[in-house]
């Protein structure tokens, strides 16, 4: 809590007079202070101090009321001073310490303290003279004020006049914790009342000075000192004698670190945050998969769709899978072919008719095989093409020098020297792209793309099925050239995340959703605002989501569809 | 569960039903607080210079006769001006009587309580809160000076309709964080500032550090930049939370949050400013029932957690009375007077007491998560119907576009919906709670109540914005539907209160210190008499008596006065300080009559001294122990006059020196210069001839200073464990021979070849440092056994190798901070409570070991030997400054001098529970219900009461004048849907001069598709939680074009948007404030908005 407790007394020689004080410190944030002198900056590590501690000393209040007295050589007592160097607690956790010592090390916050020790205990009245008062302003800073009295035999009304205050700049924290903070500031308001107590009883006991002050004749100044202390040099007793603890300034400490700490704490929030998306939830399932050295395993758990084959299959030779985790980023040796920078780079190489066509394979989850020698061309060619697929949906063999199934990676880095196996050519609804590379590889040009032959080759010609609408709108992104590719980005990210909304939904209601009718998948369809030439995207891309998804909405499903 | 396992297999006739009672019968749940208007009272005082203080109001010697108030005046006597308009007001029947009155009788007792006993010497605007026991008051007070006639013409109608104040400028963060440079910039208005910030200081106090005002410390914290990252939200959100609590900071940013001088002054002389009077306003709530403890209890709650909207109304009200106060007419006054503390009992009553939403959907899916499916079915159906009903072209597609507004306003639903970064994975379940939150409130407490006051409010973005909706309609049931619906969009924080963290008063039993060292507590409390240290610093060279308030085990003459010390202290140089400790500890600790010093003092300077000394006399007494001093003289002279006894750094040294010694290579070097390199040192001033000492390393001689070094082993520990590089800059100043035979008494036998300073030059040093630190530069000396002192006086000035740094002496002693030893500890005491302490302070070191190990390596990249030679005069000086100003510790830090005590542990089984009571959540408070009349605080509320638009205007004005968030509200929104028109319209502090009229608002085609699809799936039968996380789904997708959108204004292409994806005009207000809020797209820019 970014408060200070002290505790103040009110001595009869000095006025009030801070006594100790107990504040967190974040030691890592020291150099972000402000410091106001010139060695800020060039060593930027401690804040000046060198004002602190030079206006220290002769900062000890001298309040009007006492200027009779001595100079300020003696404007010290015992009563006036609890611990020299202080203590300190270490909340490594949270990285906070909390330091205590008679006074602040921050001038102005020893300037608050002091305003609020002396309005706390010589102006603003309490009523009932015991108890909590809140008072301040902007300046100053804001304080709740607990005045008391602790019994002191010798003292002027044999008890003398203390307050615990909290200063805190944000004065509506202080007071929203005013219920609390009273509560405990009272709490150690009585634990030192009572130990005074049965020290004044012990004195009072041993010697009935009581008796002889009041058959002592008038009190002037002369004798008023010695009367109150009896020791012109011990003016006022310290806190140590009038509890008999002369720990008492660490059970202080340790209170109010207590209270601070506990005060801090009191409240908390549930904040809500939306949950990830379904792009970084694979990613981290990637992540968890690569790290624990086996693959899908919960896919296989799940058993809800055709991961459960892929699953043992991995896990059965888990060695000889290269690209089944799907991430590009496995290193593949640069080999100085030219380096395809974004998916529009890949539209201008292309053309927008084999654009197109290119894309629809993509989306609708068609293999797409790049066949050619520069493996960075081919690695950052396929990256380029995530740019259409959520993340759950690509599976990637950066290069290979035999052929890889369809259901093992959609995209496919291949040899030229391989050929496509002869079964696959019928089965597999795949596109081969060829990358020729020019002749002359040396020559220098501009253009690092110049002579290089992209050639396009499929069975199944998707010409005239129409393509996902999403598509459209992906093109019309990418084509649109005064986009920079910032947008592009965040369009598509954009579509992206709307479909697999679309998507979440036909799981829903395809997987978890029980019987359903023609109709309502009609229906379905339309709700969310997808065509049936839509469909084998939607269907494709329910391979994207995250088996957390999945297995939450089945669960969910499950719970309650009972 | 049972509960709901039959809520699920009831058909929907059934379920409706028992929904229904879960919200509708709110009313019946709603409790009302035990309250009463009675219970307000207000008194205002008047302080005059010269007249004193009297009381000119005091609502409770106001009667209300026959729809006739009468105002009362207690005794004191008002002037005869005043005096003469009372008695006109009398005559005047439709003004307010006053009986001439009976009360006062508490009058004094106010007096005091109001104002204080004693003035404060400081003339600003202070509120305080008082309780009084008996009888049970609790009262609330602000004492201000009222500002006159220029204000009160510029707030004369309304409140304020200053042009400035209605156009507030943005409020951009960085203005913000400069406030201590640039508050009119910040603040549109003189009357804004006097409400954000310091209306005055304490100007006559010398001590309050107001020269420091005029330094431009500023305000930095940390700032995220516009277009950070893609979980910009997030971290906006927790940087709103965050910023606060820095912007508040005590440790650094003061000087952010104070005005500088001239600020002040101006205002104090400003003419708008009475001089003559200062006023008290007080609110007395009496206790509502003295039998009934827990409405009391609940009323204080209630005051303490809503204290920023109690203020607000109490700020409008002292507002009205400055206003009436210089209308310059008595009975407008009174009557003026009378109205507006009639409004603010109003005001403080629907606060307190008016119905509220009992099932916000929102915070009890928060908090209850574990009926989620039944509260979302309940919202689901209440969605359906009302989107059915409402959501047509008949009724302008009402429930579409009322969300779309509050959705534009209310931001809070942004940073749920924002795709929380990397949490782990397994938590897919329902909605993810933040993480950061926990961990920032542990680090930086912050104030929840506040952050979730800030999201009801939508006052989250850039610039803040503070919205508020209210919903009016005759038929309350479809009003409560409303409300009951859009209380899941109006999002905010759930407030959870700790209901265990262990119980204070059992701690402090348990608490027990008593098997630490007894020296402990003698020493932290005053040795002997105080004196004040600065004292017999200026009387320095003075031979003074020596008290020490150890007993010193041996006793020990000094007669030197020995001047040298101070370099130690002030400069602390690399090179300097290893004569100069050498010389001090080499020459003991104590002296009798040598220095001025009292180390007695209570001053924590001298404090540090006086362990020092104490460390030394430990020293000595080993020294004094070896066999090696058997020389001695009976007159050993010790000396022991430094600032701070070096022993710490000799041990420290000493050491390294030892772990160096390891290193062959090192000693190599050493050998290779041994005999090159002496020292002579003088001892200037001193009495008797100086005590000759030779500077001798020893390998052995680690063992004699054993004791000693055990006080320092913390010290020593926490050196090694950092392996900072500090070590090498120790000052390896060892002592062999204290009183070696090589030294003669008189001489000075340590004799360094007049060339010594050639021998190792600065390149050379430097060198030397660079490649080994110091110790191997200065271990030479010491293994040179032939090294002789002699008096710096003896040698010419141009071959003193007493070199201070040229610069940088501050930043020799920050790295010197982790060789200060732990002073509180009791300097002979035994090993155990060494021990002890040196684990804690070796945790101490750890702890902050990163920023340590950083300054001392700044350090000694800083420090390669330069050095300039030093005179006496100049250690005196220095010498003086740094005992006065005690610079021996002013740039380490603070803690490395305290005593280490454990963490007290809150109880380890903290359980939080969400508050379900209105006192403590403004979640619960501020979701108000339906209620016959207009009510001015609530977020959210619904009323028959079609008689609100001045009402709201005026709310809107004082939004603006004064935040309850304690922020700058930059604009101020009321939302306005009306059931019986079908219209939703909003208010805005923007429009309020041109015309009150309120703005229609539209429909985005975003939402009307989304509660579309959202319909048919629920129609489809498809499980109401799904179709719920569906619509968080389509919430998210909407977050997500407004990034593209803000990607698209950054080009400039926002014709794009509408040609290319289909975006509706009608969504771009949505859109934009989103990405305003994210700070995607700067205000500025989305003022082009509309416009393209």
């Amino acid at each position: 809590m970014n408060a200070i407790i002290s505790l103040c007394h009110f001595c009869e020689l000095h006025g009030p007079k801070v006594l100790f004080c107990t504040q967190p410190f974040h030691p890592e944030e020291k150099t972000v202070s402000a410091g106001d002198s010139e060695t800020e900056g060039a060593d930027g590590s401690i804040p000046s101090r060198r004002h602190v501690a030079s206006s220290a000393e002769p900062m000890t209040p001298q309040t009007p009321t006492h200027n009779s007295l001595p100079n300020y050589k003696n404007d010290l007592c015992e009563g006036c001073t609890s611990v020299h160097l202080g203590f300190v607690s270490h909340d490594e956790e949270a990285a906070v310490s909390y330091m205590s010592s008679q006074r602040p090390q921050h001038r102005d916050v020893f300037a608050m303290v002091r305003q609020a020790c002396i309005r706390s205990l010589s102006c603003e009245v309490c009523p009932g003279r015991e108890g909590p008062i809140f008072f301040g302003d902007e300046q100053q800073g804001h304080a709740i004020s607990y005045t008391f009295y602790i019994k002191d035999y010798q003292a002027r009304g044999f008890q003398r006049l203390y307050s615990v205050i909290v200063v805190m700049m944000d004065k509506i924290y202080l007071l929203n914790s005013w219920p609390f903070l009273v509560s405990h500031i009272e709490t150690v308001v009585e634990h030192l009342k009572s130990k005074a107590s049965v020290v004044f009883e012990n004195e009072k006991v041993k010697m009935p000075l009581r008796q002889y002050r009041l058959t002592s004749t008038s009190v002037n100044p002369k004798n008023f000192i010695q009367q109150r202390g009896g020791n012109v040099n011990k003016p006022a007793r310290s806190l140590n004698e009038l509890t008999d603890d002369k720990h008492v300034f660490k059970v202080l400490h340790t209170s109010f670190v207590w209270i601070l700490k506990a005060c801090g704490n009191r409240l908390s929030e549930t904040l809500l945050e939306g949950p990830p998306t379904e792009d970084s939830i694979i990613d981290m399932e990637k992540q968890e998969e690569t790290e624990e050295g086996f693959v899908k395993l919960f896919s296989k758990k799940l058993g809800i769709d055709d991961d459960l084959e892929l699953g043992l299959d991995v896990l059965s030779n888990p060695g000889t899978n290269p690209g089944d985790n799907g991430t590009i980023d496995e290193v593949v040796e640069d080999d100085g072919s030219p380096e395809i920078i974004d998916i529009r780079h890949i539209y201008k190489l292309l053309g927008s008719r084999r654009f197109h066509v290119l894309a629809h394979h993509v989306v609708i989850g068609n293999q797409i095989i790049l066949r050619g020698k520069g493996r960075t061309l081919i690695r950052t060619f396929q990256n380029a093409l995530t740019w259409l697929l959520p993340k759950g949906c690509y599976r990637a063999v950066p290069y290979s020098d035999e052929y890889v199934e369809s259901y093992r990676c959609n995209f496919l880095g291949l040899n030229p020297a391989v050929s496509i196996p002869s079964y696959v050519n019928t089965s597999e609804p795949f596109l081969l792209v060829d990358i020729y590379e020019p002749e002359d590889v040396h020559l220098e040009s501009p253009d690092p793309f110049k002579g290089y032959i992209f050639k396009l080759s499929t069975f199944f010609d998707l010409d005239k099925v129409v393509a996902p609408s999403v598509l459209q709108k992906m093109e019309h992104a990418i084509v649109n050239d005064s986009l920079s590719i910032e947008v592009v980005d965040q369009c598509l990210i954009c579509l992206k995340e709307e479909w697999m909304n679309k998507v979440k939904v036909m799981f829903k209601f395809t997987k978890a959703g029980g019987g359903r009718s023609e109709e309502d998948a009609k229906n379905l369809l339309k709700i969310v605002g997808a065509t049936d030439d839509d469909k084998p995207l939607l269907s494709y891309w329910m391979r994207g989501l995250s088996d957390q998804y999945k297995k939450h909405i089945l669960s969910a499903s499950r719970q309650h569809v009972l | 569960m049972a509960f709901i396992q039959k809520l699920l297999n009831t058909r929907k006739f059934g379920r409706q039903n028992s929904k229904r009672s879960s919200y509708s019968e709110a009313k019946a749940d709603w409790k009302k607080p035990q309250f009463e208007e009675k219970s307000i009272r207000l008194v205002l005082f008047q302080e005059s210079e010269g007249k004193g203080r009297r009381i000119i109001f005091d609502s409770k010697c106001v009667t209300e006769d026959d729809k006739t108030s009468r105002w009362g005046r207690p005794g004191t006597k008002l002037n005869a001006v005043a005096e003469g308009q009372i008695q006109k007001n009398i005559s005047n029947p439709k003004m307010h009587n006053y009986v001439p009155s009976k009360t006062g009788s508490d009058g004094k007792r106010l007096e005091e309580i109001l104002y204080g006993a004693e003035g404060v010497a400081y003339k600003g605007t202070s509120l305080k809160v008082h309780v009084v026991k008996s009888p049970a008051e609790l009262i609330l007070t602000k004492v201000f000076i009222p500002e006159k006639p220029k204000r009160y013409s510029v707030t004369d109608e309304d409140f304020s309709s200053a042009p400035d104040l209605s156009m507030p400028r943005p409020i951009s963060q960085e203005s913000r964080n400069g406030i201590a440079q640039s508050i009119p910039v910040d603040v549109p208005s003189p009357r804004y500032t006097g409400n954000w910030m310091i209306k005055s200081s304490d100007l006559i106090d010398e001590e309050s550090g107001l020269g420091s005002l005029n330094s431009s410390g500023s305000f930095q914290a940390p700032c995220p930049s516009p277009s950070s990252s893609s979980s910009g939200c997030n971290s906006l959100n927790r940087d709103r939370r965050l910023n606060r609590g820095q912007y508040f900071s005590l440790e650094s940013c003061l000087s952010g949050r104070r005005r500088s001088q001239q600020d002040l002054l101006a205002e104090l002389v400003s003419p708008n400013r009475s001089r003559k009077c200062k006023m008290a306003l007080g609110i007395i709530f009496s206790t509502i029932d003295e039998h009934n403890e827990e409405a009391n209890r609940l009323f204080e709650n209630f005051f303490f957690s809503h204290i920023a909207l109690f203020e607000s109304h109490l700020e409008q009200l002292r507002n009205n009375v400055e206003k009436a106060y210089y209308s310059g007419n008595k009975h407008v006054y009174l009557s003026k007077l009378i109205e507006s503390f009639g409004s603010f009992k109003r005001g403080i009553c629907d606060l307190y007491t008016a119905p509220r939403l009992s099932e916000p959907v929102w915070l009890n899916m928060m908090a209850f998560s574990n009926y989620r499916y039944v509260l979302c079915d309940n919202f689901l159906k209440e969605l359906v119907t009302l989107v059915t009903k409402f959501d047509n072209k008949n009724t302008n597609f009402f429930m579409s576009t009322l969300v779309t507004t509050v959705l534009t306003h209310h931001l809070a639903w942004i940073p749920t919906v924002v795709p929380a970064g990397g949490s782990p994975s397994a938590t897919y379940l329902e909605k993810h709670s933040a993480k950061w939150v926990n961990t920032l409130a542990k680090s930086h407490p912050y104030n929840p109540l506040w952050a979730q006051l800030g999201d009801l409010y939508g006052a989250i973005g850039f610039p803040l914005k503070l919205s508020r909706t209210v919903i009016v309609g005759k038929k309350a049931d479809i009003v409560r539907k409303i409300l009951y619906v859009l209380s899941y969009f109006i999002r905010c924080s759930d407030i959870l209160e700790t209901t265990e963290t262990g119980c204070l008063e059992t701690y402090l039993q348990k608490l027990n210190f008593s098997c630490e060292s007894p020296n402990d507590s003698d020493k932290m409390l005053g040795l002997g008499t105080p004196t004040p240290v600065n004292e017999s610093n200026k009387s320095f060279g003075l031979p003074s008596p020596k008290s020490y308030g150890v007993p010193s085990p041996t006793p020990v003459n000094v007669d030197e006065k020995f001047k040298y010390d101070e370099t130690s202290s002030t400069e602390r140089s690399d090179t300097i300080s290893f004569q100069s400790m050498g010389l001090d500890s080499l020459l003991g600790s104590n002296n009798t009559n040598s220095s001025g010093m009292d180390y007695n003092s209570n001053n924590s300077v001298s404090e540090i001294k006086l362990k020092d000394s104490g460390i030394c006399e430990a020293c000595q007494r080993n020294r004094l122990s070896q066999k090696d001093i058997e020389n001695k003289v009976g007159n050993s002279v010790f000396y022991v006059n430094s600032d701070t006894c070096h022993c710490a750094l000799d041990m420290m040294g000493q050491a390294c020196l030892t772990d160096s010694l390891m290193d062959s290579d090192k000693k190599e070097h050493i050998q290779r210069k041994k005999d090159n390199l002496k020292l002579t040192l003088k001892i200037p001033g001193n009495e008797s001839q100086s005590q000759i000492t030779e500077l001798n390393r020893n390998k052995t001689h680690s063992q004699e200073l054993k004791e000693c070094k055990l006080s320092m082993a913390s010290i020593v520990e926490n050196t090694r464990t950092e392996k900072v590089e500090h070590s090498k800059k120790c000052v390896d100043i060892n002592i062999r021979d204290v009183n070696n035979s090589k030294m003669s008494l008189t001489g000075y036998d340590i004799k360094i070849p007049n060339n010594a300073s050639k021998v190792l030059t600065h390149d050379e040093m430097k060198a030397v440092f660079l490649k080994k630190g110091s110790n191997s530069m200065f271990n030479e000396y010491f293994e040179d056994e032939s090294a002789e002192a002699k008096t710096i006086d003896e040698i010419d000035e141009k071959d003193r190798v007493v070199d201070l740094p040229r610069k940088c002496n501050l930043r020799r002693d920050s790295s010197k901070a982790p060789s200060l030893p732990d002073l509180t500890a009791p300097t002979q005491g035994k090993g155990d409570s060494h021990r002890d302490r040196v684990g804690s302070l070796d945790q101490t070191y750890k702890f902050r070991r990163s920023s340590l190990s950083r300054q001392v390596s700044e350090a000694n990249k800083n420090f390669p030997g330069r050095c300039r030679p030093v005179t006496p005069t100049e250690l005196y000086k220095r010498r003086h400054i740094s005992s006065t100003s005690s610079l021996d510790f002013d740039f380490c830090d603070p803690r490395s001098f305290c005593q280490e005590l454990p963490l007290p542990m809150l109880s380890p089984e903290i359980s939080c529970s969400s508050q379900k009571e209105f006192d403590k959540n403004f979640g619960r408070s501020l979701l108000g219900d339906y209620s016959d009349h207009y009510m001015s605080d609530f977020v959210l509320h619904g009323t028959s009461d079609k008689n609100y638009k001045d009402k709201i205007i005026a709310d809107l004005r004082m939004a603006l004048q004064y935040s309850v968030l304690d922020e700058p509200i930059a604009e101020a929104v009321c939302i306005v849907a009306d059931t019986d028109t079908m219209t939703v319209s909003e208010y805005s502090s923007q429009n309020l001069d041109k015309n009150s009229d309120p703005i229609p608002c539209g429909a985005s085609q975003l939402i009307t598709k989304c509660f579309e699809s959202v319909v048919s799936m629920a129609k489809l039968k498809m499980s109401p939680e799904f179709c719920v996380m569906h619509l968080e789904d389509r919430l998210q997708e909407i977050y997500f074009k407004s990034k593209m959108m803000a990607e698209c204004l950054k080009n400039r292409k926002l014709k794009e948007l509408y040609n290319m994806f289909g975006f509706h005009r009608s969504d771009v207000p949505l859109l934009v404030a989103i990405a305003e809020h994210t700070r995607q797209i700067s205000p500025i820019l989305c003022v082009d908005v509309p416009a393209s």
